[in-house]
């Protein structure tokens, strides 16, 4: 779990799939460090290594769009695994914001 | 005569109370309504008049001392009869100022009940006395007719002798004799239902008129006795009163006082007799409603038959489906006594059972808590043996206590031949010491093909297992119909061994019918033991079709756990989840169980559609739906269908 921040954009790489018993960690973690880094013009979550995402993991998303948006910045998920896409189509995550494959599933 | 049936009301928490008070009122011609508690009885009492009404004064929400100054309040004045186990005077008391009329102790006294009744409904509601006289056939006593009963005299001065059979007969008698007490008792014990009554001089050599008493009234109580002698002292009169003596006759008066004695004491016999025998099957009936299974739909793996001998209390069996990961429980008990009290007793039981059984599951804490219920009764004659099960039917484990029945006896089929083990059994029976360490406890897992015989004490383990091994067929042929082995098995005991109690067969079999397509795994809630335990169901789902796409079957599965750590179990880390897995020719049944009281999961989706997709929650019942082929929620049980191939 880290985050880095690159040409103005904050990314979050959780590495880790987002479910329940990782939820309280991650969630504590990108809120801290999101507050630390209000500069940044755009959120990006990398889903690098996410292969399971529950519904837990998937409110953690919409809570991450939500509270980016109303910062008025620019929320986006890049590097989604086939798994991750599952999930994110069955929830139509790409109405909300933008989703990039990675690029071994392309 | 101003009302001939009057119209009842019956307010009693206890079923087993309802029923009873219902069978005795309606057995004498009353209409007869019940209501389960206070707010129930009021809803009633609103729309219908009643003409009395019998109000049990403790029970939950509502009480009776409640109800009635509720029923007082609404103006009217309908005679309410307390009905209460309570019977200090301060309780009468209370009762009477809450506003009731009259006090009618627990547990019931006919007489007194119907006595009441007739009070307060101004009607005649003893038909039964009517009944008994004209059923018997007995008239007046200045009519010396006893239409053939059969009388024995016992005297050997064979002038007295003469007299006497001659005066009996005159009266209708049929009428034998003996010289002493010694021949009596030998006729008696070749035949005893050829006698109705034994008259008897109270000197005879040999066994004499005391002796013959003591005797008849032991062993053949059916028969009345009569003694006559010149005189009598004081010391043996007390002495013929305590034995049973139906009539004492002084010698002198015989001729003119036969046959008042006698008519009085079948008078009184036979009301005593039909009363006592109307009421214990009035009880008999009630109780024997109650001795069945709890569960709206019994499951196949329970059999049960029982047959009573005599009028009250005696054996019962009950079960309840937990909804707790599918573990139920067994409840086998046996009430000392059999009489009223003793089948007051067993509602008491029962009650209790009823109240604390959901919160006391394991066999020895129920066994513990009963124990220490039915001690505050302080009935010191009276005690329950009884036998608990908690019976946890996916994994086909028995956790067993026992209190003074015999331990149960196991049956496994193995090739062809029957195996048996008989387990412990004894402990303290229940409500006679405070004492909590004097059961006995075993756990018992039922494999495949394997039966376990609970029983009580008016049966034993060698006997069952002879009636078994006599009737092997019911196990190993498989033509034989498996239903009602119980039933087969109690008949043919029966018919190999006298009956002298109360006697109840009960069978649990194995629930595992196909132990390689099933698989097991439970874990404590917590969101860490939710990854192991879809690890371990991937690994299954892997292991057994390797080539099935799972991604979102696994996805569903786990929304599934989540519900029943999150929803479920709230969260309790000391709450089990149970998983069972069932892989069947086209597809996959997966069993969710939390300890939980489920939910409906139409409304439950109805609710979640109109959420937008923003919105935090529910979403989780959502996956569940979106990938499963099916789900079906009982209670805590979530079952999750998904069609393969």
């Amino acid at each position: 779990m880290k985050t880095y921040k690159s040409n103005g954009t904050f990314f979050l790489l959780p590495e880790t799939d987002l479910v329940a018993s990782q939820m309280e960690e991650i969630r504590d973690y990108f809120m801290k460090e999101l507050r630390d880094n209000v500069d940044a013009e755009q959120v990006t979550l990398d889903a690098t290594g996410i292969e399971i995402v529950d519904s837990l993991g998937v409110n953690l998303i919409i809570g991450l769009y939500r509270h980016v948006s109303t910062e008025s910045k620019k929320f986006n998920v890049v590097n989604a695994g086939e798994k991750f896409m599952k999930v994110a189509n069955f929830f139509r995550f790409s109405t909300l914001f933008d989703i990039e494959k990675a690029s071994s599933d392309d | 005569m101003t009302n001939n049936s009057p119209s009842i009301l019956i307010v009693d928490d206890n079923p087993f109370n309802r029923e009873m008070l219902s069978d005795i009122l309606k057995a004498n011609s009353c209409t007869v309504d019940t209501a389960n508690n206070g707010q129930e009885a009021l809803d009633k009492i609103s729309s219908k008049t009643y003409a009395i009404i019998i109000m049990d004064m403790l029970m939950p929400g509502l009480d009776g001392f409640e109800t009635t100054k509720q029923v007082r309040k609404m103006g009217l004045k309908t005679p309410v009869i307390a009905h209460t186990s309570m019977s200090m005077k301060k309780d009468r008391r209370r009762c009477m100022e809450a506003g009731c009329d009259e006090f009618l102790p627990k547990p019931i006294n006919t007489n007194d009940l119907l006595a009441l009744i007739k009070k307060y409904a101004g009607s005649d509601t003893q038909p039964e006395t009517q009944s008994i006289a004209s059923q018997q056939k007995i008239k007046h006593p200045d009519d010396p007719t006893f239409n053939g009963l059969k009388a024995l005299l016992i005297e050997e001065d064979q002038t007295i002798r003469n007299q006497y059979i001659e005066v009996l007969q005159d009266m209708g008698f049929s009428v034998s004799f003996v010289p002493n007490g010694n021949e009596a008792l030998d006729r008696l014990e070749q035949n005893s239902k050829q006698y109705d009554l034994i008259i008897s001089n109270m000197f005879t050599s040999g066994i004499d008129g005391l002796g013959v008493l003591n005797t008849t009234k032991r062993e053949y109580p059916r028969v009345l006795v009569f003694i006559y002698a010149d005189k009598f002292d004081p010391a043996t009169l007390q002495l013929m009163m305590q034995l049973g003596a139906d009539g004492i006759i002084p010698q002198s008066d015989f001729k003119n006082s036969i046959g008042k004695i006698v008519h009085t004491a079948l008078s009184q016999t036979s009301h005593s007799r039909t009363n006592q025998a109307q009421t214990a099957f009035q009880v008999r009936q009630s109780q024997a409603r109650l001795t069945q299974f709890g569960c709206s739909k019994p499951c196949q793996f329970i059999d049960m038959a029982f047959s009573t001998l005599h009028d009250a209390g005696g054996d019962m069996a009950q079960c309840r489906y937990f909804n707790r990961s599918g573990q139920c429980g067994v409840v086998l008990a046996d009430v000392s006594g059999h009489d009223i009290l003793s089948s007051y007793i067993s509602a008491v039981f029962l009650g209790i059972l009823s109240s604390v059984w959901n919160t006391h599951q394991d066999p020895l804490s129920l066994l513990r808590i009963i124990n220490k219920e039915l001690l505050k009764m302080e009935e010191v004659n009276y005690h329950v043996c009884t036998t608990v099960l908690l019976w946890d039917q996916k994994k086909s484990h028995l956790d067993i206590a026992t209190a003074g029945n015999p331990g149960p006896l196991l049956l496994t089929q193995k090739d062809n031949q029957l195996e048996f083990q008989q387990f412990e059994g004894g402990g303290i029976c229940l409500g006679l010491l405070d004492r909590d360490d004097l059961y006995t406890f075993q756990q018992v897992d039922l494999v495949q093909n394997s039966r376990l015989f609970l029983f009580s004490d008016g049966m034993s383990a060698s006997k069952l297992q002879s009636i078994i091994n006599k009737n092997k067929n019911l196990f190993l042929s498989e033509v034989t119909s498996k239903r009602e082995v119980c039933r087969r098995l109690l008949d043919a005991y029966m018919d190999s061994w006298s009956q002298d109690d109360d006697m109840i067969l009960l069978s649990l079999e194995s629930t595992k019918t196909d132990a390689d397509k099933q698989f097991l795994y439970s874990f404590y809630s917590d969101y860490k033991e939710v990854d192991k335990a879809c690890k371990w169901i991937s690994d299954q789902l892997f292991k057994h079709m390797p080539n099935l796409e799972m991604d979102m079957m696994m996805l569903s599965i786990r929304e599934a756990l989540l519900n029943a750590v999150e929803h479920g179990n709230n969260y309790d880390s000391n709450a089990l989840v149970e998983v069972t897995l069932e892989f069947q020719p086209n597809g996959l049944q997966i069993v969710i169980s939390d300890q939980g009281k489920g939910f409906n999961l139409n409304k439950k989706l109805i609710d979640s559609k109109n959420e937008s997709g923003f919105q935090i929650g529910k979403r989780g019942l959502k996956i569940i739906h979106a990938f499963a082929d099916k789900i079906e929620v009982h209670g805590g049980t979530m079952r999750l269908l998904f069609n393969i191939g």
